[in-house]
């Protein structure tokens, strides 16, 4: 694979591309600090606290790695404003609607505007991406817009994306399908306004991918974020969350469907910065083989942010006697008035469940689609687009880990559902 | 044919011998019931009937309809028409009941060599059964079983069986957990289905709820085994005198036994 021995070299890849980045001398200048933060960190390892479950640097240079794949994912049912990235590089501009402008990063360095390439001061995966990162969506919500707006990710090689995101007023609902098979390097900045509301729906079925997603909550707005991983030999899904306004509420979930050598690491940090403020971060993973997931949650409670709900719940079913399973909630909280409550919990497939479905004629393989199924129930029901939920639930009903996938009476059941 | 007979069933867990020489033939068109002290065997025989993993015969014969049932999985025996009512149904989280009653009656049907209902027929047969079990729209649509009250829980295996027409239903101690309104429910769906080609076999520890469910039959199980059989009047008298007797008259009656084969 390509992407291995590239991606370790990143001032090598800065030379061969730094003509083509887009953005002025500022940016050039921005990203010259980045790559030589970048490069004087390196990529990080277990030494890294925020790192210790998935050793990134060890994981990127498995070249010989055999792909964990899932079928692409595809939302073209609900025609949603389509962005297609390919090799990193924008490939088709959707032109937008009333409610929504839609620019690449690349349009909107070339037009002077700074401030698209964001910070990458506090973390060192953001310094990578901000060196090397060519290109990505610029997009402003000023109202409810009648469609998804999609970010579809593909390809083969290295690919280093920065998103932004503002949401004025009005619903956005934003899918995130990452299909590429190499390495994706993606930030994600979303900035939510008083009683506006972002939610967003991620796809990952193939390659390595390293994300990191940062949201501000300004007022009572919401973000809401549901990742499954049903395919791709590497996902670390890293979302920071500052919640800034009385009334405001976060959900961050998550669901692996891990299955062959998968590692699939789901991260968040939520800041209650405020008083009345909500959060709910779960994840349900469910680990067939060697698969590894890894669940770091942690909630910061500031000392003024009374009356804060924050719950954190990390469930995993294991399939396998060689998938393995990383829980670390963590509750930090400064403030004395708050209910906040984290578990994890960890389980395999229940025998006496299964026994009482096939007691009621249901064949072994399809009762334990519907178990594994049910069990990924939870996080599904958490997309609020009933057309979208659907589309989700047969890419996920179609993937359930340790199972033949061909009971589709079940999977059309579900889709139902 | 009989529909169900079993011949000198010997089963145990973990070394622990639970049936011993257990008889029992059942007619279509009869009910059964079974009563005995707890740790007589009961609930071992009910999930050995299903097919639970773990629950072995060691010895005797079973047929169902004139097939071997040991020897088929718990699917097939639910195609063939076997039904046993959980005396603990599972909670299964992210499964409404609605779409777990399609597909367990589809699978059945298919199972049977039938075709699939189609939904509108589907929906209709359902909620006519349901209002007869007292199961409103909300509990079809709820995950199956996650946060029903017991009595909820016995109204929906009632359900699942209206549903999937066995030939032969077993009420696992059905009457558990159950207030008088709620067993009058049970009972009141139970006797809908009583039918000359469907045979019922009730366990149950209490007499009570054969005052719902009048048996034709009434066996008493002791130690793994049928130390006596009679009519409904059978369970009129354990009510009034208890198991003790058995209890006592089993051990004495082994130790002839014994001693005859020694003799």
């Amino acid at each position: 694979m390509k992407w291995g021995p590239r991606m370790l070299d990143a001032t090598a890849h800065f030379e061969t591309i730094h003509e083509r980045l887009p953005g002025g001398a500022e940016v050039l200048q921005a990203r010259r600090s980045a790559l030589a933060r970048a490069e004087q960190t390196g990529l990080p390892t277990r030494r890294n606290e925020g790192w210790h479950y998935t050793d990134l640097a060890r994981l990127l240079k498995q070249n010989d790695a055999v792909p964990v794949r899932a079928n692409a994912f595809d939302a073209n049912a609900l025609a949603p404003l389509q962005m297609v990235f390919e090799n990193g590089l924008l490939i088709d501009e959707p032109a937008g609607d009333d409610c929504v402008t839609i620019e690449s990063l690349a349009h909107a360095l070339a037009s002077g505007a700074r401030n698209h390439v964001g910070d990458a001061s506090d973390n060192d995966m953001a310094a990578f991406n901000l060196a090397l990162a060519q290109d990505g969506a610029v997009i402003t919500i000023d109202g409810t817009p009648n469609q998804a707006v999609e970010l579809l990710t593909r390809g083969d090689e290295n690919a280093h994306l920065r998103h932004t995101i503002k949401v004025k007023r009005g619903t956005v609902t934003l899918i995130e399908n990452l299909q590429a098979n190499g390495y994706t390097n993606a930030v994600l900045d979303v900035e939510v306004d008083p009683g506006a509301r972002a939610l967003l729906v991620r796809i990952q079925s193939a390659g390595h991918h390293v994300g990191l997603t940062r949201v501000s909550l300004n007022g009572d707005g919401a973000f809401c974020a549901v990742t499954f991983v049903t395919g791709g030999n590497l996902a670390r899904h890293e979302t920071h969350i500052r919640l800034l306004g009385e009334g405001a509420r976060a959900d961050v979930h998550g669901a692996i469907l891990g299955h062959g050598t998968m590692h699939a690491d789901m991260t968040s940090q939520l800041n209650h910065e405020i008083a009345k403020t909500d959060s709910l971060t779960t994840l349900h993973a469910v680990l067939d083989d060697a698969a590894q997931g890894v669940f770091q949650g942690k909630v910061v409670v500031a000392r003024d942010a009374q009356h804060v709900d924050a719950q954190q719940q990390s469930r995993a079913m294991m399939l396998s006697e060689r998938a393995h399973m990383s829980a670390k909630p963590e509750l930090e909280i400064y403030a004395d008035d708050v209910a906040c409550a984290h578990g994890a919990a960890l389980g395999e497939l229940d025998a006496d469940a299964l026994f009482f479905l096939r007691s009621r004629g249901i064949d072994e393989a399809a009762a334990r689609h519907m178990l594994i199924s049910g069990f990924l129930a939870a996080p599904l029901a958490h997309i609020e687009n009933e057309d979208l939920r659907a589309c989700v639930a047969a890419h996920v009903s179609a993937h359930v880990p340790g199972c033949e996938n061909d009971g589709e009476g079940v999977n059309a059941e579900l889709a139902d559902a | 044919m009989a529909l169900l007979e079993i011949e000198n069933l010997h089963a145990g867990v973990d070394d622990k011998a639970i049936l011993n020489g257990f008889d029992l033939t059942i007619q279509a068109g009869e009910v059964h019931a079974i009563m005995g002290p707890n740790g007589s065997g009961k609930s071992t025989l009910s999930y050995l009937l299903a097919g639970r993993d773990g629950y072995e015969a060691q010895n005797g014969n079973v047929r169902f309809d004139g097939a071997d049932l040991l020897d088929m999985e718990p699917e097939a025996r639910a195609i063939a028409g076997m039904f046993l009512a959980f005396q603990y149904p599972l909670e299964i989280p992210g499964v409404t009941n609605m779409t777990f009653l399609r597909t367990a009656l589809n699978a059945v049907r298919r199972g049977r060599g039938e075709d699939e209902m189609d939904p509108a027929s589907f929906l209709r047969m359902v909620r006519e059964k349901s209002r007869a079990m007292g199961v409103d729209d909300d509990m079809l649509k709820r995950p199956l079983n996650v946060g029903f009250s017991g009595g909820e829980k016995k109204r929906n295996e009632v359900l699942q069986m209206a549903v999937l027409e066995p030939r032969l239903a077993i009420l696992d101690e059905t009457d558990s957990g159950l207030d008088i309104d709620a067993l009058q429910t049970v009972a009141d769906g139970v006797n809908a289905m009583r039918s000359d080609a469907r045979g019922m076999l009730v366990i149950t520890h209490y007499q009570r709820l054969l005052d719902f469910i009048k048996p034709d039959f009434v066996h008493v199980m002791v130690h793994g085994r049928i130390v006596r059989s009679g009519g409904p009047e059978l369970a009129e008298e354990l009510e009034r005198s208890g198991y003790g007797a058995y209890l006592g008259a089993e051990t004495g009656g082994q130790g002839n036994e014994v001693g005859a084969a020694h003799a």
